[in-house]
């Protein structure tokens, strides 16, 4: 765990989610998907306050733990922790993310706005798993993509690399056949000119192998 | 017809529009036609002044006062219109974009031709004369940019050609090219001089390359002609052309020299060439029946031990396994593994796309590696700060100017410590120290940009200085500048070295790589090809011409003399001293 990825994922997943859900809403609006019967009740033509949108969030309130309502925000949960995964990286760190942006989204509506946190179940804790379960996807693709290297892109594209070239030396190198020090992977020797690319490094590759 | 008068210059006198002094003063000359004339002086002098009065740029573009008369073919240019001109005289300059119309060599070979209006069996002719003369044959077919830049600055001077000019200036052509690209324009250049009857006028600073070619030989300074001679009678008098910051040809100095000393005949020639030259030295050298000797030995054994010893020094920059892909596919770096140590002065060498910028840039963390690692002072670069690293790595650009923009030289050295946002009193010392260390009091409230070139160069130079950076990285630091500036800048930058700043240079000027690098790291197809100390890297002829490259002259002269003993020499003041010693031994001996 990482005390600075953990408060970095709540502090990005905390603003996040109030941003994704109200974009959401204004989708809805502007793509008139009422026609389809997707409407979304966040916004009633009264300025919208944040303890609304984090209330919503939480599913806190009766109208968001329903239909299509509930639909939006679980979205809007999974797409802020997938971000958060891209950008963290690690579960360990998410998982206690959002735990701590569950807390300050509690304190926020109940010690600094005065109003009650009702939960409703199952509907309020719907939103958790799906989050994990986007971030670890996330997560699972960057493992996936971190194990392929530079040199298996350049195979998928059919360029071929030597094992000599693969290796990483450990700097200074001494030269087989005279003994001089080398301070680079140099093609060939600064004093006795040997060709350094088929005795030494072809040789370290075989014993790597 | 050859030998006739094709351009006379009479008493000419010039100044800007605005400016009071006179940057030439009173010239006068007299070219034939056929000629091959080489125009030499330092920067500023008024070589570029001079023939843009010959091309028509003065007076028709440029005001100013002009005195005298400029005469081609009899006629004065003054009373002759641009389009007129352009059918006596062709100028090719430095960077051969800038001249480009087209897309393609052979819409852009037939431009000039086209543009006049010529029948089409004549612009035909036109194309054919122009190929054949620079010798372009397979670029015909090619786009301009596909093209290397030697290449492109060949074709320049075939549409220059293809004007069938009576005069050909060729403005310091080579200058932007790697060693390979001006090779090809050189050989295009003689390649003319055999083959056309027109008057070749070229501006140049490589003069070992181009002093062979030469019928004459002008030297210019301060805006008059100070010198005008055959070239074996101008390089004959080395200390001339060392009092205006012109380096002589090594193997005239050299021969010269030692003329001085009364060791070689003073009936002996003076050579252009390293072979003429080496010729010269075998004959003294047989005649005098000197001994093998051991100055060798004793010149590498000291760097050698240095070079072996850097290993007890902290590592500064570490590059283990570095590869680097651009996104449109190409490999600019193939795995390289390289350490430099504390207080080194290294030089990069190696022909354009050795991977020698991408290298930089990894350095400076501008990009990131696709593989492998680059650290500096034992950190991974990509997970350090912009601000720490601009604090230990600093970059002085090729052209000073891009690293000026504030309205005085104190605000522009003040620029990098205000924005690591240190102490007032801290930037203050910071900037008196840079200031005074690059040679600055009492410029402090003047516009940068008002400053001369090699000014403006210490401007930038003290503005990486007050960041401390511990780290210095030069790039291409002396490109278009005369030997006189190129040696104050290195000797500015080994003065720093001495200081205990790690000092990096990136040139193509193996002659000043030569002089101040201590240890040379050869790039080839973005991998070393061979790194060690400056010495053994010029000995190694043979590894250096796999990728085009070549030693200093005055290491070749020195490389030819080898059986009697001559080391690999890297600076003229060693060779000269060397064959002086070896002479004087066997003078004294008879």
């Amino acid at each position: 765990m990482n005390i600075k990825d953990t408060l970095r994922s709540a502090w990005l997943g905390g603003v996040t989610a109030p941003i994704l859900l109200v974009i959401i809403q204004f989708l809805s609006r502007e793509l008139h998907l009422a026609r389809f019967g997707l409407i979304i009740t966040l916004y009633k033509e009264a300025p919208l306050s944040v303890s609304r949108v984090v209330q919503w969030l939480l599913i806190s309130d009766p109208e968001a733990a329903s239909g299509v309502n509930l639909l939006a925000v679980i979205i809007a949960w999974a797409i802020t922790w997938a971000i958060v995964a891209d950008w963290v990286k690690r579960i360990d760190d998410i998982v206690l993310g959002m735990i701590l942006n569950y807390v300050i989204y509690v304190l926020y509506l109940s010690w600094y706005r005065h109003i009650p946190v009702k939960l409703y179940f199952p509907e309020s804790f719907y939103p958790i798993p799906i989050s994990l379960l986007a971030a670890g996807l996330v997560i699972l693709n960057y493992k996936r993509k971190a194990k392929i290297t530079f040199f298996d892109k350049l195979e998928k594209v059919g360029i071929m690399i030597p094992e000599k070239f693969r290796i990483d030396l450990s700097i200074p190198l001494s030269c087989p056949s005279c003994g001089a020090t080398l301070y680079s992977n140099s093609q060939y020797c600064w004093r006795c000119g040997a060709d350094l690319e088929s005795i030494l490094y072809e040789k370290m590759a075989g014993e790597k192998k | 017809m050859r030998g006739e008068t094709v351009l006379e210059i009479e008493n000419l006198s010039f100044r800007y529009h605005g400016s009071k002094e006179y940057v030439l003063k009173n010239i006068n000359l007299k070219f034939r036609r056929g000629e091959f004339v080489l125009l030499i002086g330092p920067s500023g002098c008024g070589k570029t002044t001079l023939i843009n009065t010959i091309n028509g740029i003065i007076p028709h573009v440029i005001q100013g006062l002009r005195k005298g008369s400029v005469r081609i073919l009899g006629e004065d240019v003054k009373n002759l219109s641009l389009a007129e001109i352009a059918t006596h005289v062709a100028t090719v300059f430095q960077d051969p974009e800038t001249q480009f119309f087209t897309l393609s060599v052979l819409d852009e070979v037939v431009f000039g031709p086209e543009n006049l209006r010529l029948p089409r069996e004549e612009i035909a002719r036109r194309l054919e004369f122009a190929v054949k003369a620079t010798g372009i044959e397979d670029l015909l077919d090619k786009d301009l940019m596909s093209l290397s830049g030697g290449q492109k600055q060949r074709v320049a001077i075939a549409s220059a050609m293809a004007m069938m000019p009576d005069i050909l200036i060729l403005d310091e052509p080579t200058t932007n090219l790697d060693p390979q690209g001006a090779s090809e324009v050189l050989k295009t250049i003689a390649k003319l001089r055999k083959d056309t009857n027109a008057l070749i006028i070229l501006i140049e600073h490589r003069l070992e390359e181009v002093a062979k070619y030469a019928d004459r030989v002008l030297v210019m300074n301060n805006g008059q002609i100070i010198a005008d001679g055959p070239p074996r009678e101008i390089f004959g008098n080395p200390d001339l052309l060392y009092s205006i910051g012109i380096r002589p040809p090594w193997a005239a100095e050299t021969i010269v020299r030692l003329q001085n000393e009364g060791l070689i005949s003073s009936d002996e020639p003076v050579p252009i060439t390293p072979d003429e030259a080496a010729e010269i030295l075998i004959k003294y050298l047989k005649k005098r029946k000197v001994k093998r000797n051991n100055y060798a030995q004793e010149l590498f054994s000291k760097e050698v031990e240095y070079f072996e010893k850097l290993r007890d020094r902290e590592p500064v920059i570490e590059i283990q396994n570095l590869w680097h892909q651009y996104p449109d596919g190409t490999i600019a770096l193939r795995g390289v593994s390289l350490t430099i140590y504390k207080g080194e002065f290294v030089g990069i060498i190696g022909q354009n796309g050795a991977g020698k910028t991408t290298l930089l840039l990894h350095l400076l963390g501008l990009l990131r590696p696709s593989h492998g690692m680059v650290k500096i002072f034992g950190r991974d670069v990509t997970k350090m700060p912009v601000a720490e690293l601009s604090q230990r790595v600093g970059l002085i650009f090729q052209n000073p100017d891009l690293m000026l923009f504030q309205n005085t030289v104190w605000e522009e050295i003040a620029f990098g410590p205000k924005n690591l946002k240190l102490p007032k009193e801290e930037i203050e010392r910071r900037v008196e120290e840079a200031l005074e260390m690059m040679r600055l009091k009492g410029f402090e409230r003047r516009h940068p940009r008002a400053l001369s070139r090699g000014q403006r160069h210490r401007v930038a130079v003290a503005s990486i200085l007050a960041m401390r950076p511990k780290i210095l990285i030069a790039d291409e630091p002396t490109t278009g500048q005369d030997y006189g500036s190129r040696k104050k800048y290195l000797e500015l930058l080994e003065e720093l070295n001495r200081k205990g700043t790690t000092v990096i240079i990136v040139s193509h000027d193996m002659d000043l790589i030569a002089r101040y690098a201590k240890r040379v790291v050869v790039l080839r197809q973005g991998r070393v090809l061979l790194d060690g100390p400056t010495r053994a890297v010029f000995s190694r002829e043979d590894i250096l011409a796999k990728t085009h490259l070549a030693p200093p002259y005055v290491t070749r002269i020195g490389n030819k003399l080898g059986e009697f003993g001559v080391p690999t020499v890297l600076t003229v003041e060693e060779l000269i001293l060397i064959l002086a010693n070896m002479l004087k031994e066997k003078v004294k001996a008879e």
